[in-house]
């Protein structure tokens, strides 16, 4: 930007009459109060509302135009009478501007408790999708990944547990318009900037849709010359950690082994020599396959199998954008090929962004956003698990070995159940040929992993389209309208072929479901500002009203004549049962207001209320009301302070209250709906009847209506040094009352559960932000740092002392008021039974066995009942914190982010299968094998089932390096030497380091994930077949021009 | 000037659009499905929700063999699903269940359904204008109920009698009740059905709940209360299946099995299934078929689950055709080698999709009733020679000769007779476990059976091995699910 720095001298000159408007550039506002000085002379003016000015000036004067939160300027009068003076923002001395609900505030003068990120860097984060990208980063705001599939979002939870119903994603809003799923689809190098509204008083004005919290995306738009950047990246991924698996020749050995202690042990017990055991018949069989299918001898290493050779991602990202004074354009594009760990997976996406505003006049603007989006994600059709708890003993096809043996083709799948009543030949210790028949290596019917994995195919398309238009309407000075209209589209097929080769049945079978969701937004605000002395009132009154549309509709064939069509045309029947269309619709209405009063930038006080009527509450309890209130007292703006305390720029209170409401529950939970429920009648093999029966799964309720939040937060803002240390710290405390759940009920109503408002929650929590930025000479050194802890506790549960939710296995959760909302529940063990003596003279139940666990008998009647079933632990951090340095010198820059999380427990779900508990190395260390050997480990297959203990309750604490970038901007010379206006190169690493809990055994403590949903809200970390964590590597450019 | 005029009309039009069509944008009714409050108004839309109640019936039976057939020493879990992950079944296979256990709780579940859309037909026969027709639904519901109910009953004991809709502020305070409470209910929904129900259905409404199918549970339920009186009365009313009804023993016991020919002569009442991929398949023959055994015994191969004993073929004489129908000792796989394993192939008609066989499970047959008549007779006067005949009668259609009369000339000696003989009968028909706790024989047949099967006496496998079972064993425990939801409900003693 080029600044017109002249020395101008005193002449003696004429005067003449100056007037012009000063107008900002960035939305071509005029701007009220801009002072206009002649250069060394007393002679200044100030605009008035139009911006207009007038001052008398000379032909060789210099004019000094400033304004607060503007570049300064300075204008050399020459010929011209008049004059049009475009403001450019000064990002230095401005103060931040913060986006918030329906506008913008300035970060003094924000009075609630919101979060900022700026796009720094996280556009060469080599992440898929934005929201992986912000982990750590934001106080309060916790990143999940339910799934370590390429291309599935993370889910996002803002200052804990608030709602216990399904979903407690935040409301993501761009640049104004609400798209609830956008992170998983913009273009992170369009973004300018990101925003979470965390306390309840910030995100009152979106009502029922801001229950779990607001995230506001900036992107960018187009000013001036077009500028064109491109930036690209491309890395490589690999596996940080798998679980260590016993081979085929150490499973055999580690069997035999314990045969011999047991014979050991027995042949101590009858006085006797104890036999040298050597291999059964089942272990000899199991070695010689192994020798036969694998170079090594020692069988296949599955989780190799699994795994995908020489895995990339890519990302190419292109924006131009520009403007003039009526109008700007801004274009995005970005393309990423994101490939996953597990074989046969990947994502790629192609996600696309226009924006163009206008002025159609002195008082109306207009302006238009479209993005269109496509993505194709391949996706797993077996959980990563499958291969960790798949023998080694045959390799995934046969060979001419297994080939001979069975009579299976070579290069066919392998599956364990060919290797049944094979006759085996081996050479024994003495030379002599033996032989045996085996009636089976493993009792497994299930095809093999990796046929189960390359043959069945699942893709799934997205495609969106969201565009919005905006229509701003100066109506009269003060008094602006916005009216916005916009539509979200979403097409989504999931499309899925399984060939003959995948399951044992044979049969082939293809899917196709198609999922449109359509929603419509319109929106009308009416702004008014009023100023009177030091008194600035801003008044905003508006209405908003969603409708969305859901279809689906689902097509299932099976038994294709041949693998090589995959579409349902094909198909030789299709599937009635699983064949049809559905639709629903919602309905959102609401009224807002808002009231925010500045006195002096001293006194901030804003008051807002907002009223839903949500079309899925029944007809008497549609309509909800969501008041809030927050105030702050800028200290640094009284006197007494700035004339006294001159080292702190920056000291402000705030404190608010705010109530925000939750309609997330199914359509239609007010009223028992009737779904098919045909029955065959009539001689012979009979004929289908219709018939109409009540979904038994969950119970309507006719009063069902909003779960409401009230909540508190009172925060201190900081800044010292010249801003160069900032910190921040909050406080906030919430209770959710009638919480919208669906409680479990008596199965004699016919019902499993019922939709129920029930009970109270309460979250508690701090959050801690410091940032410095300091320079010394050419090295700058930027520090982030925050550390939040959030702790919920259940006050009431509808007049229930405690609800108990069965997961997957036997493993349980509770929810007892008093404590935590959601505890693993279960028997505590003390050990393990050393033998049926020991269980006969202990507390024990008819399920106990010599090897098993030992469970506590907690409630001392000495049997292990029900009872005695106690809490096991939490699935909640006790605390997470993320740090994040950059280092600057000349061209340089360092940026890494460390990561953590501090306390949570997770079900290592895996541990259920008997594979696992044979095979995994953790398992096996001092395990149970007689009654004489003591040992420490239960054996895998006896007695009380793990799962309904805290046998497999394991400590998900991490610290993570997980991002860290270097980079090297090229200096004017070369750019300029190369035509462009900045390039820059740069590599990043993700996970570089990973610290996990001692006694965790899987392969990431971040993922929390099942094969199916859970069945009820209330419960919370069980993982099983969890994906690998990932460690990256990539380089790429960044370039202007 | 113009436009900006046009802008402000556009921007008023808007606003005003929104104000009234919005009154009617949050009142959204389902579209693809129906409300179950305006429903119910007339009677064919009570026969809907009827058809609704019979189809609840597949929810129950696909785990009733787990708590009934695998509990007894019909069947048994296989070595290969014992040493894996299928712990539920071996609970249930072996007597070391508990609470928490996935089929004692589906089982109960899937009967509270049965009964609850039954109560939803009953309290809707207001709309029902023909009172024969409102008779005959409420004949049906009332049998769908007892039904459950008294299956409930048999395996959990005291339950919550549940005979009308309840929410679930009613259902927080439910207690379980007495059996005898249980048995009321179940009587005279059963007598009703007796008494109101039509003796048979022609065409599309033939699988229907008969007048002889409800004598046939009445006389059952009447037989299993076992009090005197009840037995007398059982007695009367069985006598009265077993020569009105127009039921007979076909000619061959296979037909009585075969999908084509369904609801038989000899069929009372059975859950019907269909082929065809239209929801309505029997899973079954893919449940009890052999693991390994690909698409070479059934399409889509087996889970091998709910094994036959290595007792059951000791029990038929080498010329009994029933053996074959019920079970087989042998496959041949896709190779051409024999396999020497058990399983079921009784549900085995022909399929060509997973879980989609189109055989019905059979709940009552004529043969059925001649056994339980014998049995009523036995447990009245003794073995007479009426009785006896019924059992020969049985014998006679699967080319079994006579009892010997010396061999069944006491109480007892005819009474294990008969308990022999429905063991052949009902082989893997889920009869075989209320026929011993109803002969109070569960005890000592389970602990022989333990005591002499090999597979609970595998010296390989010693940690799987069972311990004799005692009386409470006989009864499931509550599941944990209802205890949790409400601690005053009581637990079985020994749980």
């Amino acid at each position: 930007m080029a600044l017109f720095c002249l020395s101008a001298t005193a002449v003696a000159q004429e005067l003449k009459e100056i007037t012009g408007t000063v107008t900002s550039r960035a939305d071509l506002e005029p701007l009220l109060g801009a002072t206009i000085q002649v250069l060394n002379t007393n002679r200044a003016a100030v605009t008035d509302l139009q911006g207009k000015f007038s001052i008398q000036a000379g032909p060789e004067d210099v004019l000094v135009v400033t304004s607060l939160g503007f570049q300064t300027q300075n204008i050399l009068v020459g010929e011209k009478t008049n004059l049009e003076i475009l403001m450019e923002v000064d990002e230095e001395t401005l103060d931040e501007v913060v986006v918030v609900a329906y506008g913008k505030s300035s970060r003094s003068n924000l009075t609630n408790s919101v979060a900022q990120l700026k796009n720094e860097n996280l556009d060469e984060l080599t992440y898929s999708g934005v929201a992986d990208a912000l982990k750590g980063k934001l106080a309060g705001v916790q990143i999940k990944n339910t799934s370590g599939e390429v291309g599935e979002s993370p889910e996002i939870n803002i200052r804990g547990l608030s709602s216990i119903t399904a979903s407690s994603s935040p409301l993501v809003v761009v640049d104004g318009f609400p798209i609830a799923d956008a992170l998983e689809f913009i273009n992170p190098s369009s973004i300018k900037s990101i925003e979470v509204l965390k306390d309840a008083s910030s995100a009152a004005l979106y009502g029922s849709r801001g229950a779990n919290g607001v995230i506001l995306v900036t992107t960018k738009d187009g000013d001036g010359e077009p500028k064109f950047t491109f930036k690209s990246f491309a890395g490589v991924k690999s596996v940080l950690r798998l679980p260590d698996m016993l081979n085929t020749t150490e499973f055999t050995d580690f069997t035999r082994r314990e045969r011999q202690l047991a014979e050991n042990a027995q042949a101590a017990r009858d006085g006797r020599t104890p036999d040298q055991l050597g291999y059964s018949n089942l272990e000899l069989a199991r070695r010689i396959v192994a020798q036969g299918t694998s170079p090594d001898g020692n069988g296949t290493a599955w989780l190799d199998q699994a795994k995908a050779e020489n895995v990339t991602i890519q990302n190419y990202q292109f924006d131009v954008g520009g403007g003039s004074r009526l109008s700007k354009y801004y274009f995005s594009g970005q393309f990423v090929h994101d490939e996953g760990l597990v074989r046969n997976t990947d994502y790629k996406a192609l996600n696309l962004q226009a924006r163009f505003s206008t002025r159609l006049s002195d008082k109306v603007k207009i302006g238009l956003n479209f993005r269109p989006s496509y993505s194709r994600q391949q996706r797993t059709a077996v959980d990563f698990s499958d291969f960790s708890r798949n023998y080694a003993f045959f390799a995934p096809y046969h060979n001419q070995f297994s080939s001979d043996l069975t009579g299976e083709p070579v290069g066919s799948y392998a599956h364990a159940r060919h290797f049944r009543n094979l006759d085996f030949t081996y050479i024994d210790e003495n030379g002599q040929e033996q032989s045996f028949t085996q009636s089976s290596i493993w009792g497994s019917s299930n095809n093999n992993p990796l046929a189960k994995l390359l043959e069945d195919d699942r893709v799934r398309y997205e495609y969106r389209f969201v565009a919005d238009g905006k229509f701003d309407w100066k109506i009269a000075k003060n008094l602006d309208y916005q009216g916005r209209i916009g539509g979200y589209f979403r097409l989504r097929t999931d499309e899925r072929f399984r060939t003959s080769q995948a399951r044992r049945d044979g049969q082939s079978f293809a899917e196709d479901v198609n999922g449109v969701r359509n929603r419509v937004i319109t929106e009308h605000t009416l702004n008014y500002d009023w100023k009177t002395g030091n008194h600035d009132f801003d008044f905003l009154l508006g209405g908003t009203y969603e409708y969305t549309f859901l279809k689906t509709s689902s097509i299932l064939g099976t038994n294709f004549p041949t693998d090589f069509i995959d579409t349902i045309n094909a198909a030789t029947i299709i599937d009635a049962n699983d064949t049809f269309t559905l639709k629903e619709e919602i309905g959102l209405l609401s009224g807002l207001a808002r009231v925010n009063y500045n006195y002096d930038n001293k006194y901030l006080i804003s008051a807002a209320a907002r009223v839903d009527g949500s079309s899925l509450f029944g007809p008497n309890n549609k309509y909800g009301f969501f008041p809030s209130a927050s105030a702050a007292w800028n200290v640094h703006n009284e006197k007494f302070f700035n004339e006294n305390i001159t080292f702190v720029n920056q000291l402000k209170l705030r404190a608010s209250y705010g109530v925000v409401g939750n309609n997330n529950i199914d359509n239609y939970s007010f009223t028992n709906l009737l779904f098919p429920s045909n029955y065959s009648l009539g001689e012979g093999p009979g004929t289908i009847i219709s018939g109409l029966a009540e979904n038994g799964n969950t119970l309507a309720n006719r009063s069902i209506s909003w779960e409401q939040t009230d909540s508190y937060d009172i925060g201190l803002d900081v800044a010292i040094l010249d801003k160069r240390v900032r910190f921040t710290a909050d406080y906030y405390y919430s209770i959710t009352q009638d919480l919208l759940l669906n409680q479990n009920v008596s199965y004699a109503t016919g019902h499993d559960n019922f939709i129920n408002n029930v009970g109270k929650i309460q979250n508690g929590g701090i959050e801690f932000v410091v940032t410095t930025d300091f320079d010394f000479g050419d090295f700058n050194w930027v520090f982030s740092g925050n550390i939040s802890a959030n702790r919920n506790k259940l006050i009431s549960l509808g007049g229930e002392e405690q609800f108990i939710n069965d997961g997957e296995r036997e493993d349980q959760y509770i929810s007892r008021v008093g404590d935590e909302a959601i505890q693993f529940f279960g028997y505590r063990t003390i050990g393990i039974w050393q033998s049926q003596d020991e269980i006969d003279n202990n507390p024990s139940s008819a399920d106990d066995s010599p090897g098993g666990l030992r469970v506590a008998d907690i409630n001392g009647d000495g049997v292990i009942t029900t009872a005695d079933r106690t809490t096991l632990g939490s699935p909640f951090p006790d605390f997470t914190w993320g740090i994040t340095n950059t280092f600057r010198y000349k061209g340089f820059d360092l940026y890494f982010l460390f990561q953590g999380s501090h306390g949570a427990e997770v079900f290592y779900g895996d541990g259920f299968y008997i594979e696992t508990r044979a095979l995994h190395t953790d398992f096996l260390e001092d395990r149970w094998v007689d009654p004489d050997i003591p040992a420490s480990q239960p054996t895998g297959r006896v007695g009380r089932e793990w799962t309904a203990t805290d046998h497999l309750i394991q400590d998900a604490s991490y610290v993570a390096l997980r991002e860290a970038v270097l980079g090297y901007t090229f200096t004017d010379k070369v750019t300029d030497a190369l035509g462009l206006d900045s390039f820059r190169v740069f590599a990043s690493a993700q996970n570089l380091l990973y610290f996990f809990a001692d006694d965790y055994y899987g392969n990431n403590p971040e993922e929390v994930r099942t094969s199916s949903q859970y069945s009820s809200p209330l419960i919370s970390g069980y993982q099983r077949g969890a994906d690998p964590l990932a460690r990256q590597f990539a380089a790429g450019i960044d370039i202007t021009f | 000037m113009m436009k900006t005029t046009l802008i402000k009309i556009a921007a008023a039009l808007l606003l005003i659009n929104c104000i009234v069509s919005c009154q009617d944008a949050i009142e959204l009714e389902p579209i693809s499905d129906i409300g179950a409050d305006s429903f119910y108004s007339n009677t064919d839309e009570v026969e809907l929700a009827l058809i609704g109640a019979y189809k609840s019936l597949h929810l129950k039976q696909l785990d009733e063999w787990v708590v009934t057939e695998l509990r007894s020493d019909n069947t048994q879990l296989s070595f290969d699903n014992s040493q894996n992950a299928n712990v539920p079944y071996r609970q249930l296979d072996r007597f070391v269940s508990n609470p928490l256990n996935e089929f004692t709780t589906s089982y109960w579940r899937a009967s509270y359904r049965t009964i609850g859309q039954a109560n939803h037909v009953l309290e809707n026969l207001a709309v029902v204008d023909d009172p024969e027709v409102a008779a005959q639904f409420e004949g049906e519901a009332r049998f769908l109920r007892a039904h459950s109910l008294f299956n409930l009953t048999r395996l959990y004991g005291g339950v919550f009698v549940v005979t009308e809709t309840i929410d679930a502020s009613q259902a927080r305070n439910l207690e379980r009740q007495s059996v005898a409470d249980a048995y009321a209910v179940i009587l005279e929904d059963l007598q009703f059905g007796y008494d109101n129900l039509p003796d048979s259905y022609s065409g599309d409404d033939v699988g229907r709940v008969t007048k002889w199918a409800a004598g046939l549970e009445l006389g059952k339920a009447l037989l299993t209360q076992g009090t005197p009186q009840s037995v007398t009365q059982a007695e009367i009313i069985l006598r009265d299946v077993v020569n009105m009804s127009g039921g007979r023993l076909l000619d061959n016991y296979e037909d009585v099995f075969d999908p084509n020919n369904e609801m038989n002569d000899e069929v009372f009442f059975g859950v019907r299934y269909q082929s065809g991929l239209v929801g309505l398949g029997s899973p079954f023959a893919n449940l009890f078929s052999p693991r390994a055994s690909e698409n070479a015994v059934v399409f889509g191969g087996g889970e091998e689950f709910n094994v036959p004993t290595e007792g059951m073929e000791d029990i038929y004489a080498s010329n009994d055709p029933r053996a074959r129908v019920n079970f087989s000792v042998s496959w041949i796989d896709n190779s051409g080698n024999l396999n020497e394993e058990r399983f079921i192939s009784k549900y085995n008609g022909d399929f060509n999709n997973v879980e989609d066989a189109p055989n019905d499970w059979i709940i009552s047959r004529y043969a059925d009733a001649l056994l339980l008549l014998a049995e009523a007779i036995n447990e009245n006067s003794g073995p007479t020679p009426e009785a006896i005949g019924y059992l020969n009668d049985v014998r006679n259609r699967a080319g079994q000769s006579d009892v010997l009369d010396a061999n069944v000339d006491t109480f007892f000696e005819f009474k294990l007779a008969l308990e022999e003989e429905r063991r052949r009968e009902f082989a893997f028909e889920n009869h075989r476990w209320f026929d011993l706790v109803r002969t109070g024989r569960a005890v000592a047949v389970m602990n022989e059976h333990f005591r002499t099967d090999f597979q609970y006496n595998d010296p390989d496998a010693p940690f799987f091995n069972t311990q004799p079972i005692q009386e409470f064993q006989t009864l499931l425990p509550i599941p944990q699910y209802e205890i949790d939801l409400n601690p005053s409900v009581a637990q079985n003693v020994g749980y």
